[in-house]
C-alpha cells in the first residue's frame, strides 16, 4: 500500500490542477493510495509514524527539498519502509540526484520500483541524505583518533552523498568525507576572492566526526537544508538506512 | 605513482594547506599532505609529501614521495623518493631509495633490496614459466 504525504504549500490553488494530473497518472498505474496532507499541527515526523502504524510499506513525499529533507528524517526510523518522492516545487535538487527530474516522470519510477538502499548521515538525532555543513567549528575530531583545524579559520563540512560529480561522496560506501575548506589568504585574493574562496581543500574518509565549539558555544549546522544549532555535533553513519526508489538517471556511480 | 592527483578520489585523504592533524592517523588509501600533521601517518596506499608540508611524526606509507619537511622516521614498504626541498630529520627504511639534489637527511638511512630483488626473481620465473608454456 502505497501512502501519499503531501506537503502544506500544496493547498496553494496554482498546485491544483497539477496535482489532479499527478493522481490521475498514479491511478492508471495503479499505485494510487492513501493521501496524508500536512498541516499546521500535522508534523512530517508525525504523519510517517502514523503511515507506518497503518501498514505503510511504501511512503511518497510530494513537495520540494525541505519536505524530502524532513521526511528521510522521520522515514529513517522505519529501515524496511521503502521512500518515494515526486518533486514539485522550487527546490528539487535531491530529487534530482536519486535521478528524478520532474512530477510526472516521477509517478513512472514509482511504478517502475527501482530501489536503492543507502547511507545516511546522523548528526545528534537527525539524519540527512547529502551533507551537513558546520559553520563556526574550529576543530573535529575524526573517528576517536585524530583531530582536523583549520590553521586560519575555516568551514567543516561532512558530506555522504555529494552533488559534485568531482567530490568525494557515494551513499553506499558505508563511510562519510569530513572535508575542511580552509579560508583563501594574501592580499589580492583577500580583496577580490568571496568570502569563502578555498584556497585547499582537505578530505578524510571517516565513519564518525565529533564537532565542539571552542567556549560552548551555539554552533549552527545545515544538513539537507535544515538547520540545527547546538554546542557539541556527533556525526556518524547509519549504513544501508533509507531503502528509496530512484530513477535511472541516479547520480550514484 | 599516484593515478589521480587532483580532486578527492573515495579513499584518498588530502591534508591541504592550511590545515592542522594532530593524533595518529592512518588511512587505507593514498595520502597527499600540504599541510602539518603531528602524531603519527600511516598510509596503507601511496603518500605524497609537497613543499608546504610540515609533519612532526613517524611515517609509513607503500610508496612515498616526498617534498616537504618531516621530523620523525619515514618508512616506506617499497618505493621512497626524495625531492630536492625534501628536509628529513629522521630515520629512513625503504627499499628503493631516490634522493635528489638538495634534499637533506639527518638521520640513519637503511635500503634493504631483498624485498624487491625477491619480487623481481619471482617476476623473470613466471616470464620464464610463460614462455616455456
Amino acid at each position: 500500500m502505497y501512502h501519499y504525504i503531501y506537503e502544506a504549500f500544496l493547498t496553494d490553488p496554482k498546485f491544483a490542477k497539477q496535482l489532479s494530473t499527478i493522481e490521475n497518472r498514479l491511478t492508471d498505474l495503479g499505485i494510487y493510495g492513501s493521501v496524508h496532507r500536512l498541516a499546521l499541527f500535522k508534523t512530517m515526523k508525525g504523519t510517517v509514524q502514523d503511515a507506518v502504524r497503518r501498514g505503510a510499506k511504501t511512503v511518497v513525499v510530494v513537495g520540494d527539498d525541505g519536505s524530502v529533507a524532513r521526511a528521510i528524517d522521520a522515514i529513517a526510523e522505519f529501515p524496511g519502509v521503502a521512500f518515494g518522492i515526486i518533486p514539485i516545487g522550487d527546490k528539487n535538487t535531491i530529487a534530482k540526484l536519486l535521478g528524478i527530474d520532474d512530477a510526472m516522470s516521477a509517478c513512472d519510477i514509482l511504478s517502475a520500483r527501482l530501489v536503492e538502499e543507502l547511507d545516511l548521515g546522523k548528526v545528534n538525532k537527525h539524519y540527512f541524505l547529502t551533507s551537513l555543513n558546520i559553520s563556526g567549528a574550529v576543530k573535529a575530531e575524526c573517528d576517536g583518533r585524530y583531530t582536523v583545524s583549520p590553521v586560519n579559520g575555516g568551514e567543516i563540512c561532512v558530506s555522504n552523498f555529494s552533488f559534485d560529480e568531482k567530490g568525494p561522496g557515494d551513499p553506499r560506501d558505508g563511510r562519510l568525507e569530513t572535508m575542511v575548506k580552509t579560508a583563501s589568504r594574501g592580499f589580492f585574493r583577500s580583496i577580490f576572492a568571496p568570502a569563502y574562496a578555498t584556497a585547499g581543500l582537505s578530505v578524510f574518509p571517516t565513519t564518525r566526526v565529533v564537532v565542539r565549539s571552542p567556549d560552548n558555544v551555539q554552533m549552527t549546522a545545515v544538513a539537507d537544508g535544515q538547520s540545527y544549532q547546538d554546542a557539541e555535533f556527533r556525526v556518524e553513519v547509519a549504513p544501508h538506512r533509507l531503502t528509496v526508489i530512484v530513477g535511472k538517471d541516479r547520480m550514484i556511480t | 605513482m599516484f593515478k589521480k592527483e587532483d580532486g578527492a578520489d573515495g579513499n584518498e585523504t588530502i591534508i591541504a594547506r592550511g590545515v592542522k592533524v594532530e593524533g595518529d592517523f592512518t588511512s587505507p588509501g593514498n595520502v597527499r599532505i600540504e599541510g602539518v600533521v603531528i602524531g603519527s601517518v600511516k598510509a596503507e596506499g601511496d603518500l605524497i609529501v609537497t613543499d608546504t608540508a610540515m609533519i612532526q611524526a613517524d611515517v609509513s606509507a607503500a610508496n612515498a614521495v616526498v617534498a616537504g619537511e618531516i621530523k620523525g622516521d619515514l618508512t616506506a614498504g617499497e618505493k621512497l623518493e626524495l625531492l630536492g626541498t625534501a628536509k628529513i630529520h629522521g630515520n629512513i627504511n625503504c627499499h628503493i631509495l631516490t634522493v635528489e639534489a638538495g634534499a637533506t637527511i639527518a638521520g640513519n638511512c637503511q635500503v634493504a633490496q631483498e624485498k624487491a630483488a625477491s619480487r623481481e626473481r619471482v617476476r623473470e620465473n613466471k616470464a620464464e614459466v610463460g614462455a616455456e608454456a
